[in-house]
């Protein structure tokens, strides 16, 4: 028999939204960190590689350093102590200064028996990497899995982050992102969730440095009856930093959304400027979509925005669509195609392309699936 | 004349609020090249938005026929399906769109252009190819970020995908750089003649016209088609400019208000 709890709190945003809490949040149903270690540490293959001369460490720990642990992630404490607590796999990723990985540093939660990753990056100065993180439903774990992954990037350093959730029903996923930059630093984050019954996706970006940067875009489907939750939190510290964030996607059936951006922009940040845009096309009347946008500002010489959420296609794009042939219904389904074709074309392994085709497949059919496989390109040349 | 493609009869249009097009005639055979010119303001994009549909716009009265069908109350999709394409003054930003599913989704919709996922990257990349279009392109969403130059260059991208039956080329010419320039007008050419395509090509630039043999040139001030002539007209509207349709125009408005005083056009021509 399973055992399991209740995580009550994940996806907390900024505290001066306490008095709503419990609308804010999101609560999670897990098995005890006992049984999730006892049941799955027999793994097959390490969750966390890179290519064979990776000049890269990679090495199982028991528990991250200090310095990496210290990183604020968007999932909020109840769901990073459930993971460091019953991560089946520790594993500590070090870059070192000045070298540019060629391949992506992959945390892969679609092998056999790895249901929680709790990763530490550290990314060396002025060294450049690649970040993919995979979670797909092939692992036998009914109820949840989980990757926590944390990333400090050092002065003039920088990181691509790609993150495909494409769990299928009736699968639970947290996906849990803190990251630090540096002086000069910069971060590009792509996040795509395909899928998954119930998805939790925190991330929380420190920009402590002056100048450093991130541009995080978050693409998603939701449809039937499945539920997500997104956290971001953006926290610019240093001076003249920039942080871009456009988050889009598509609900349908009786799908659940809810957003919650925060961009927060601390004393000291002057010169510092912060954008957040959503794009939802609303395809069904049963969907419940919430989106709450917040600018946090105790700085004067700043400039930060919300750009209105976006409920549908603007009249200009539907009648554009209408013009090439498609009609409203037509274009909305074009939508949710193309978000998981985005995930195809920008997926930057092998392993990450197969999901993405795969989840194409389950949700669209298998011939779509083929098809787009025959007609995009990888954007990698490599083979795994 | 070739057979008549498009023939547009006495149609005045406009928004809820204003008439935007008065009484316009225009037939257009097929394979035939049309240009349309006028001064700003005068309803050349409002006419080219009329042919496609666009319901932001009423018609009045009068009627479109295309391919021997009356489309007057027709969609746009309809419009589209049945081979009128309309390339925008100003493309429309897509994000969260990817070219690629975007050109593979309206190819689809097309019986006629059922293609095999092989033959259709194929197609696009011999395409691309021929326009300067970086294949990169094709992983970015529709027209975002894009510039002017690029957002024409992929309307002639769709054009040549799609090979509609009559193409409505809005100012496709405008800030174009001359390399630009030059692989529009060679699209449009090839859209001529390697399909029989027909087009409607609204233009205040006389550049383009260089690249296009020209059959019918019509002139529009003030939603009126003042004047039809063959290419030649285009020359005399160079020299010319277009006050002297301006002021034909004026006074046939002022005649056609009733009791309007007689010296109405004398006013406009101080
Ligand atoms: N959607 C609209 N709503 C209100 N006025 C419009 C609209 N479209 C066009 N107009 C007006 O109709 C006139 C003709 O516009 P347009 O067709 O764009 O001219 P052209 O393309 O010849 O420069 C202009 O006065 C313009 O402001
Ligand atoms: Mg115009």
């Amino acid at each position: 028999m399973t055992e399991f709890q209740t995580l009550e709190h994940v996806n907390v945003p900024p505290a001066q939204t306490w008095n709503y809490l419990h609308t804010n949040v999101i609560a999670m149903k897990v098995p005890a960190p006992d049984q999730v270690r006892a049941e799955y540490m027999e793994q097959t293959s390490p969750a966390v590689t890179c290519f064979a001369a990776c000049p890269a460490s990679i090495d199982a720990v028991e528990q991250l350093p200090e310095e990496l642990l210290a990183i604020e992630t968007g999932v909020g404490d109840d769901a990073n102590e459930w993971i460091a607590a019953s991560a089946t796999e520790t594993t500590l990723v070090n870059v070192p200064a000045g070298t540019n990985l060629e391949r992506p540093i992959v945390v892969d939660l679609s092998g056999d028996g790895v249901a929680v990753a709790h990763t530490g990056v550290s990314i060396g100065k002025g060294a450049r990497a690649t970040i993919v993180v995979i979670a797909s439903a092939s692992h036998k774990v009914e109820t949840v899995s989980a990757s926590l992954l944390r990333v400090l990037i050092e002065e003039d350093a920088h990181a691509d982050i790609f993150e495909l959730v494409a769990m299928g029903n009736p699968k639970q996923h947290i996906e849990g992102v803190g990251i630090e930059c540096r002086k000069d630093a910069s971060v590009n984050i792509q996040q795509y969730a395909l899928s998954a019954q119930t998805s939790a996706v925190g991330l929380a970006a420190n920009l402590v440095g002056d100048r450093s940067s991130l541009t995080l875009s978050l693409h998603y489907l939701v449809g039937s009856q499945q539920t997500l939750d997104c956290n971001h939190i953006v926290r610019q510290r240093g001076r003249n930093t920039r942080c871009v964030i456009d988050e889009s996607g598509v609900l349908s059936d009786k799908a659940t959304k809810t957003l919650k951006a925060t961009i927060d922009l601390i004393r000291g940040c002057k010169g510092s400027k912060g954008r957040e845009q959503e794009t939802v096309v609303l395809a069904g009347d049963d969907v419940v979509n919430k989106t709450l946008p917040v600018i946090l500002c105790d700085e004067e010489e700043v400039q930060g925005d919300h750009g209105a959420t976006i409920g549908s296609m603007s009249a200009e794009q539907l009648q554009y669509l209408r013009n090439r042939g498609l009609t409203e219904e037509q274009a909305e389904d074009l939508f949710r195609h193309a978000v998981a074709d985005g995930a195809v074309i920008h997926a930057p392994t092998p392993k990450a392309r197969k999901v993405a085709l795969q989840a194409v497949a389950q949700i669209f059919g298998k011939d779509i699936a083929e098809d787009l496989a025959e007609i995009v390109q990888p954007s990698f040349g490599f083979d795994e | 004349m070739a057979e008549e493609l498009l023939t547009i009869s006495d149609l005045t249009a406009g928004t809820e609020d204003k008439t935007i097009l008065h009484d316009v005639n225009l037939t257009i055979g097929r394979g035939e090249s049309h240009v349309l010119m006028g001064p700003n303001g005068t309803g050349k994009s409002t006419l080219g938005h009329v042919i496609m549909g666009d319901p932001v716009y009423k018609v009045a009265s009068g009627k479109i026929v295309f391919d021997g069908e009356d489309i007057t109350e027709k969609t746009a999709d309809k419009r589209s399906l049945a081979g009128i394409f309309l390339s925008y003054q100003a493309p429309v930003e897509v994000p969260g769109v990817p070219l690629y599913t975007f050109l593979r989704t309206i190819s689809q919709m097309r019986p006629e252009l059922k293609m095999t996922p092989k033959n259709f990257r194929k197609r696009v990349s011999e395409l691309a190819a021929q326009l300067s279009i970086d294949e990169e392109f094709l992983g970015r969403d529709l027209n975002v970020g894009f510039s002017g130059g690029e957002k024409k260059k992929i309307e002639m991208l769709q054009l040549l995908l799609l090979q509609p039956k009559l193409a409505i080329l809005d100012e496709t010419d405008s800030g174009l750089d001359v390399d630009a320039l030059s692989v529009v007008s060679r699209a449009i050419s090839s859209y001529m003649s390697d399909y029989n395509g027909s087009i409607l090509l609204i233009t205040h630039n006389t550049r383009i016209l260089e690249h296009v043999d020209v059959d019918k040139t019509h002139v529009m001030t003030h939603g009126h088609i003042v004047e039809t002539g063959d290419a030649s007209l285009i020359a005399t509207i160079e020299q010319q400019g277009f006050e002297s349709y301006e002021k034909e125009a004026a006074a046939e408005l002022a005649d056609e208000a009733e009791g309007a005083p007689e010296g109405a056009d004398a006013v406009a021509e101080h």
